[in-house]
């Protein structure tokens, strides 16, 4: 079981995750754990989205690079 | 600018080198821009049915920001050379060339989320036209949806150019950091790149959307930019 975050709360998460370097890097290393100390519900959806989120951030990354140095794409950007 | 000077800008050899220059290169804080974006889309498009991704380029963002595989991906673009991009990184997207302060009515009421990224706004000839995109994209965005328009913040260039922290090529045309150039080392130059008030593009936002949100990015001696978030389109 897990809390719904209203899309008011996603919308504070967003702010200060674009503001906040410290708490993006905090955040994605550990959503559930950052939620819940920082007051947030801790949705599952929400935490699997961000765990998503960094994946693709770390995957568009390395697969773009790639692409830029030839190596062809998988067309899977998420790594692992 | 006009489209026909976008359209030489954004051709074929600036298509291909555009992810490495302006997203993947950790110089100017552009790799924290792009990793704010996408995760700012993955989380917006989090519950939508369907994305514009307005001036989309090469579709890196298309590719990479979805949040789930349900999501129906539409990009628009004025450049030939940045769409043969999006489709390479995007085959199962609708991708249109074409001209953002046109009403495109196909597209009217369609988009859970619509996104402009990069600025793309600033390459208008005017404040006006500037206002025309806001609406269109306001247009675009189903009730009850989202319009994700990061912004460039003019006070922010200006105390850069006091500091003399400006990136290399970048210079200011109005005093106020309302226009700037920037003309980069192989000579392609995004001439007078317009940067109006925040304030004034969140109060246009203002008239069709239940609320709108400004954060800036970290401070980067870049292009200094901040978050817009237009949020339930009436």
């Amino acid at each position: 079981m897990s809390d719904s975050m209203t899309t008011e709360q996603v919308d504070q998460l967003i702010g200060r995750t674009v503001r906040d370097s410290d708490f993006r890097e905090r955040l994605l290393a550990d959503p559930a754990t950052v939620l819940a100390d920082e007051g947030y519900p801790v949705d599952a959806n929400v935490v699997s989205k961000i765990e998503d989120a960094q994946n693709h951030v770390i995957g568009a990354v390395s697969t773009s690079f790639n692409l830029v140095a030839g190596v062809p794409d998988d067309g899977d950007a998420t790594p692992g | 600018m006009t489209p026909d000077q976008i359209r030489s800008l954004y051709d074929d050899g600036y298509a291909a080198r555009y992810d490495a220059w302006f997203l993947l290169t950790p110089d100017h804080g552009f790799q924290e821009k792009m990793r704010i974006e996408l995760f700012t889309l993955q989380l917006l498009t989090r519950g939508v049915s369907a994305w514009l991704d307005v001036a989309c380029g090469t579709g890196f963002f298309l590719k990479h920001g979805r949040s789930h595989g349900n999501l129906t991906v539409t990009g628009l673009d004025l450049s030939p050379a940045m769409l043969a991009r999006a489709r390479e990184a995007n085959p199962d997207a609708e991708l249109i060339e074409g001209d953002f302060l046109e009403s495109h009515q196909a597209l009217e009421g369609r988009f859970g989320l619509v996104s402009s990224l990069w600025g793309a706004y600033g390459l208008q000839q005017s404040l006006d036209d500037v206002f025309q995109l806001i609406d269109n994209l306001t247009r675009w965005t189903a009730p009850g949806g989202t319009v994700f328009m990061p912004v460039f913040m003019p006070e922010r260039f200006v105390a850069l150019q006091e500091s003399g922290e400006l990136m290399a090529g970048v210079t200011l045309d109005e005093p106020d950091g309302s226009a700037w150039t920037y003309l980069e080392p192989d000579g392609k130059c995004h001439s007078r790149v317009l940067a109006p008030p925040v304030g004034l593009l969140s109060e246009r936002f203002s008239q069709a959307f239940e609320r709108v949100s400004i954060e800036p990015y970290p401070p980067a001696p870049g292009v200094p930019m901040a978050a817009l978030i237009a949020r339930n389109r009436h």
